[in-house]
């Protein structure tokens, strides 16, 4: 068992207690090994969500070339967006 | 005491073709045999998915989540729990050049060994592939026999098409397995180009796999339910376990599952071995005629270590260092997923070049979702929102080139007996740029900075600790497989391989296997 770092848990707890863009915030906590508490956490979500029923979208593909691309595209806009503002939360909150 | 004119150790790959070729003579195997300790109840991942099979999919102990913490702590294809007993064997550390600790992998007991979680593709070497090598002591045509004979008895699915060449002939060959819409989109793409001859280099075609896409031999074709990441390979898929079930229900040898090797003293007429019960810890000894080791490159190779009793001895250690490119077919995309698929689609190979490669080209909708998330560089909503709308056309190329033994690239043991494997050398795919190139032509795109190598001994290919020579030195192994100072211990797994061309060695492995086997009945003592 690999535990978290007292600053994993102040980090977390942070986002939590200010109602941070967690998932703003996780992509730039996520390369290395031990993975970040914030991924982990999160990375759980996704997996408890793809292997339950209650949530069959999980695995829907797009259907359509210009559906794809479409999709691509905004996901990338939004995602985009998230990070920013994850990234200046994490200057904010004395994060980084 | 208990007498067999042969013992086989071990019921991998290499063992069971062994004791095709032993029946009927007074052998035994002799295993550890360990079997999965749950079983995945779904016939496809998609059954699994549609009643929220959670405790299936992520284990009853959440074993599949046990890369959260460190990405690279299993390898994907071993963190299932149907599919945890496959390595459970001896432990080994793998350092880097630094003496620094990279991996902690384990050998494998499990009844058929790696092969339960292998992909199955089953390709002879040529004589240009040894060529290649260049320090084989024996020939393609010494493996030939061998080859046809496992084949039709294996039953291999394909095509004959531009690969031929490359990967050999096989009688009857059955249908390849159905395409999923992305590599049928490359296949497409390829055949109107190659009659332009504007594909530079790369060749393309249909997978040699063990997998039924009829029935064969009593076997049923398999079902293509997208299961290989959560359990063993079905009826479907060759596995070592279906001729091990065949020799026991001929009762034609004697399997001594639960049974693990601890050493053996050879005399003049026989040999001694000492074998602990599994269950008991209880010793008791043995007498064989002749002894056949193939528990698999490492597990062979410390045996043969600590039977020596040579501290500080090191041992050659090969591996294929696979390199990993994920490709995106923008005129595949938003194609409609099939229910049923087969994770490797396509192999390939970039001709005309002096160092050989090997290109497997698989499709990633069998694994789940979530495993894939991480590596894409956005928030993780937002990375599994363009996962599904890039699945329809998105391939992952596995790259193995020819590999020979590196002189820092060496197996020991420490004072305990446990394995250390230091390993600081491996090189990415050294063909990139023109593979990107050919991809290109064919409507797929990669980036080189998504390019990577998984960790050292992640191939599973490992081979080369006591390579095969025409005149064996200490910790080598005569052609038929004896050790070099040795009259009736034998070596039968990729430890005798002196080094591995491009391609895969399960089959070639079994083959030599069945070779030495022969060399065994006819040795005439």
């Amino acid at each position: 068992m690999v535990y978290a770092t007292q600053d994993e848990h102040q980090t977390v707890a942070t986002v939590v207690n200010k109602r941070l863009d967690a998932l703003g915030i996780e992509p730039w906590l996520r390369g290395g090994s031990p993975r970040h508490l914030l991924s982990r956490k999160l990375l759980l979500i996704a997996y408890l969500a793809e292997c339950d029923a209650a949530h069959p979208d999980y695995r829907q593909a797009v259907r359509g070339c210009l559906r794809s691309f479409l999709q691509l595209g905004s996901s990338a806009l939004v995602g985009g967006w998230h990070l920013l503002k994850g990234r200046l939360q994490m200057v904010a909150y004395g994060l980084l | 005491m208990v007498f067999f004119e042969h013992v086989i150790v071990g019921s991998g790959p290499a063992g069971v073709s062994a004791a095709l070729k032993l029946e009927n003579s007074n052998t035994c195997m002799v295993d550890v045999g360990e079997e999965p300790r749950t079983e995945f109840a779904h016939a496809s991942l998609a059954q699994a998915l549609s009643c929220g099979a959670s405790g299936a999919l992520l284990g009853d102990e959440w074993e599949t989540l046990g890369n959260l913490a460190n990405p690279l702590r299993f390898h994907p294809k071993l963190r299932a729990s149907a599919l945890r007993h496959v390595m459970q064997g001896e432990a080994f550390n793998v350092t880097g050049d630094k003496g620094q600790l990279l991996v902690r992998g384990r050998g494998s007991f499990a009844a058929g060994g790696m092969a339960n979680v292998w992909g199955a593709q089953l390709l002879r070497y040529m004589e240009e592939d040894l060529a290649e090598v260049g320090d084989w002591p024996i020939g393609a045509a010494d493996l030939a026999p061998h080859y046809t004979d496992l084949q039709a008895y294996i039953g291999i699915s394909g095509a004959t098409d531009d690969m031929q060449s490359f990967l050999g002939s096989v009688d009857n060959l059955l249908p390849p397995v159905p395409t999923v819409p992305a590599a049928q989109y490359v296949l497409n793409k390829y055949a109107a180009t190659q009659k332009s001859r504007a594909v530079a280099g790369l060749r393309l075609g249909r997978p040699r796999l063990a997998v039924l896409t009829q029935p064969h031999r009593g076997r049923p074709a398999h079902d293509f339910g997208q299961t290989e990441f959560f359990a063993p390979a079905g009826a479907g898929i060759y596995n070592p376990l279906h001729t091990l079930a065949e020799l026991r229900q001929r009762g034609n040898i004697r399997y001594w599952g639960g049974h693990k090797l601890v050493s053996y003293t050879e005399q003049a007429d026989h040999i001694e071995l000492e074998i602990e019960v599994v269950q008991t810890q209880e010793r008791i000894r043995i007498r064989t005629r002749h002894l056949l080791l193939g528990c698999g490159t490492i597990q062979t190779a410390r045996l043969v270590l600590l039977n020596r009793n040579q501290p500080g001895h090191t041992l050659p250690f090969v591996d294929h260092t696979p390199t990993l490119l994920p490709i995106f077919f923008p005129g595949s995309l938003g194609a409609a997923l099939p229910d049923k698929s087969y994770p490797i689609q396509l192999i390939g190979t970039m001709a005309g070049y002096v160092k050989s490669d090997m290109i497997s080209f698989y499709y990633p909708d069998g694994m789940l979702w979530s495993d894939l998330l991480p590596d894409i560089p956005l928030p993780i909503n937002a990375a599994r929102s363009v996962l599904a709308a890039l699945i329809g056309g998105m391939l992952v190329a596995q790259i193995w080139e020819a590999s020979k033994p590196a002189p820092g690239n060496r197996l020991s043991l420490d004072g305990d007996g446990n394995v250390t494997i230091r390993y600081p050398e491996s090189q990415l795919y050294s063909k990139l740029p023109a593979l990107l190139a050919s991809l290109r032509k064919l409507g797929g795109y990669a980036l080189r900075s998504l390019a990577s190598a998984p960790p050292p001994t992640w191939g599973f290919h490992y081979a080369a600790t006591l390579p095969m020579r025409v005149a064996p030195k200490a910790f080598e192994t005569h052609t038929d497989g004896r050790l070099w100072d040795s009259q009736r211990v034998r070596v039968i797994d990729g430890s005798v391989l002196p080094s591995l061309p491009a391609k895969n060695h399960s089959l070639t492995i079994m083959a030599n296997a069945a070779r030495i086997a022969e060399a065994v009945k006819t040795c005439g003592y």
